[in-house]
């Protein structure tokens, strides 16, 4: 067979690249035990569930793979779970247990914004690095060095969304509905959103707020209408902004929406059907992504899933695994119970330096107050489907 | 916009009532407060959904199913929760109906798991316009269901002899079983009513908020109890009253006071009736109360 010199040559290339990868340059020396324990934290049930059962879901395929290829430094990744039922206090409950009973090296999660508040003063008497898949209010990775989050924070992820949904409809004045309960979804409603809109020179007519539980917005929406709102703001997680924008389809208020990253589940165009349509959606990472590796992970995913396609906190999760991975075998991790407390640090002074890490979710970096400065997308929902708009 | 106002309160308050009415009949015949009503209105709701899913049925067929499982669901709970335990000891059926709830909630989440599914829309999207305020066909569907229901429900309790028999446990259960009423029927009947009105209400809700979930079924217990509190233990037309009175108050003060506020107020309303006047609004039925 003669080989020409293009494939001889890209051949050479990606593998260079891949030994230069952070990935390839990972030094896997033989661990101490008989499992590496990783801890995970996924609400099961509650307002969070579909993003933990992604969460939870894709943690285990990537786990599978790892395990599938001899672990790592020989020894099986043993991923510990509990659900933590989308509540503040049983997220720091489950926090304790993994780091004090159950003795994990680090820690997947925990999902949104409200638990990752709750948990993060109390990291420095844990000392053990939590990374949470979905979360991304901003200023939360602040309070503790050993809080991380693999997700860039809703001010930056909405930023380029809001430009690109004022640019295409052209709207003057607006409503922000957003929960006042949720931390991520307040935080976007109440300061990620309005500096946004009137960077853009939108006027904001009135915010408006409801309570996580609610499942009557008729109030709200007939007053938007009232006010001669041209488009709504959403501060609000997938269930609740499905069922504003049905609300609004029931009330004739024909305007579009822009919603932040925990409004934008595919949940979301389940429940709201075509009332989505034409909404704009930041994300920390886009599922419809054509990438091998986003197709290939999905796949999987979804299998596990029942058919149901995760929200972006399933890729996210994933990626976790894998930089856990890179982190464990760069750093020197013993894996022995006497070294638990400098493995755990170890781990942290790694992940702090993430840099172009590949993950499906894009390529993560971790910037200075431990936030993954990576990739994100604009998505719009045309045809009940997301599609990245993003230029 | 406060006529518009006025009809989301009157959706809101149907729905309430729609539960209320459950609740009261029960309490009315019974003096207990059946825990597991706010589980049977979810089961009702995915029963119509699943209909509508896997059985091909339209609207009517999904809420008279609902109507049948939930009927059948009343009959279970009877014999499960209610007539096994001891009627000497007061608190017994309650725990036993919190049991229950506790059971089917968690049934639910292992069956179907936690996330929220949405109702299909088996009822084409039209908005009516009639000045300033807009309705749509969902609404006008909705709304047409819960009245013709709780007019026929009222007509059943008032002239017919089943519904005389059930006015005269509520009455008086040694009283009506001397008169020849059947006590044990009557309490089965009022069972299967309340259930198959809250499998209704369950679907109806589904359509109304285009979504549903395992846990649905707290949140509508709750307003259900303060509806039925707020009209008078076991008074139906009391409940019926009261859920679109708490409905308006409610959106009315999310409209025009604040949004997070509307649970405050209802329960503050809840407090001073109690206060007040503790045999609600309309006064009570039960005679224990009186």
């Amino acid at each position: 067979m003669r080989l020409s010199w293009n494939f001889i040559a890209s051949t050479a290339i990606v593998a260079v690249a891949f030994a230069l990868s952070p990935i390839g340059s990972a030094d896997a020396a033989k661990l101490d035990g008989r499992t590496v324990k990783i801890g995970c934290l996924a609400p099961l049930t509650g307002k969070g569930t579909e993003w933990g059962q992604a969460g939870k879901a894709s943690m285990e395929i990537a786990v599978e793979e790892i395990n599938a290829k001899g672990g790592i430094g020989g020894l099986p990744i043993e991923l510990i779970c509990y659900d933590y039922q989308t509540l503040e206090a049983e997220a720091l409950k489950s926090v304790s247990r993994l780091v004090e009973r159950d003795k994990v090296l680090a820690i997947s999660g925990p999902c949104f914004s409200g638990p990752f508040e709750t948990i993060a003063p109390q990291l420095e008497r844990l000392k053990t690095v939590i990374n949470s898949y979905c979360s991304s209010k901003p200023g939360l990775s602040a309070m503790s060095p050993w809080a991380f989050r693999n997700t860039l924070t809703s001010d930056k992820q909405l930023k380029p969304v809001v430009a690109a949904w004022v640019k295409e409809y052209k709207m003057k004045k607006v409503v922000i509905i957003y929960d006042a309960e949720d931390a991520v979804s307040k935080s976007e409603g109440a300061s990620v959103l309005p500096p946004l809109f009137k960077e853009n020179g939108i006027e904001v007519l009135d915010s408006l707020t409801y309570r996580t539980k609610d499942t009557d917005y008729s109030a709200q929406v007939t007053k938007a209408k009232s006010l001669g709102a041209e488009g709504i703001g959403l501060g609000s997680c997938y269930q609740n902004a499905a069922a504003i924008a049905k609300e609004m389809q029931k009330q004739g208020l024909n305007v579009p929406i822009v919603g932040g990253a925990c409004a934008s589940a595919p949940g979301y165009i389940d429940i709201a059907g075509k009332a989505a349509e034409g909404t704009y959606m930041s994300t920390a990472a886009w599922i419809d992504d054509p990438r091998p590796e986003v197709q290939a992970y999905l796949k999987k995913v979804v299998v596990k899933l029942n058919g149901a396609k995760p929200p972006y906190g399933g890729p996210r999760a994933y990626d976790i695994i894998y930089s856990y991975k890179y982190c464990f075998e760069k750093s020197g991790v013993t894996n022995k119970p006497a070294d638990l407390d400098s493995d755990r640090d170890k781990i942290r002074v790694c992940l702090g330096g993430l840099k172009n890490f590949p993950g499906v979710a894009g390529e993560i970096t971790m910037n200075e107050v431990r936030d993954g400065a990576g990739s994100s997308a604009i998505l719009k929902v045309i045809d009940g489907k997301y599609v990245n708009v993003a230029k | 916009m406060i006529y518009q106002q006025l009809i989301n309160g009157l959706m809101l308050g149907a729905s309430y009532s729609l539960v209320a009415i459950g609740y009261t009949l029960i309490f009315g015949v019974l003096n207990l407060l059946y825990f597991a009503h706010g589980e049977v209105f979810m089961v009702g709701a995915f029963v119509g959904l699943y209909l509508v899913i896997y059985a091909g049925v339209d609207i009517y067929g999904a809420l008279l199913g609902a109507m049948i499982a939930c009927g059948a669901l009343g009959i279970v709970a009877v014999f499960v929760a209610v007539r096994p335990v001891s009627k000497d000891r007061p608190l017994a059926p309650l725990i036993s109906t919190i049991g229950l709830t506790i059971v089917l909630q968690n049934l639910a989440v292992y069956l179907i798991g936690g996330r929220q599914l949405a109702f299909p829309e088996t009822i084409k999207q039209q908005l009516y316009h009639f000045g300033p305020v807009t309705i749509s066909s969902v609404q006008i569907f909705i709304l047409a269901v819960a009245v013709t229901l709780m007019v026929l429900l009222w007509l059943f309790i008032e002239r017919s002899k089943t519904g005389r028999a059930i006015r005269a446990t509520a009455e008086n259960h040694e009283t009506a079983a001397l008169l020849g009423v059947d006590v044990n029927r009557v309490v089965l009947i009022t069972f299967v009513i309340g259930s198959g009105i809250a499998g209704i209400a369950g679907v109806l809700d589904g359509l109304k908020n285009s979504s549903i979930s395992p846990f649905m079924g707290l949140g509508a217990a709750v307003k259900g109890l303060i509806v039925m509190l707020l009209g008078g233990l076991g008074n139906v037309p009391g409940a019926m009253v009261a859920g679109l009175m708490l409905g308006m108050i409610e959106i009315l003060s999310a409209a025009y006071i604040g949004t997070t506020e509307r649970d405050f107020f209802s329960f503050l309303i809840l407090i001073l009736i109690l206060l007040y006047k503790p045999t609600g609004l309309f006064g009570t039925r039960t005679i224990d109360q009186r």
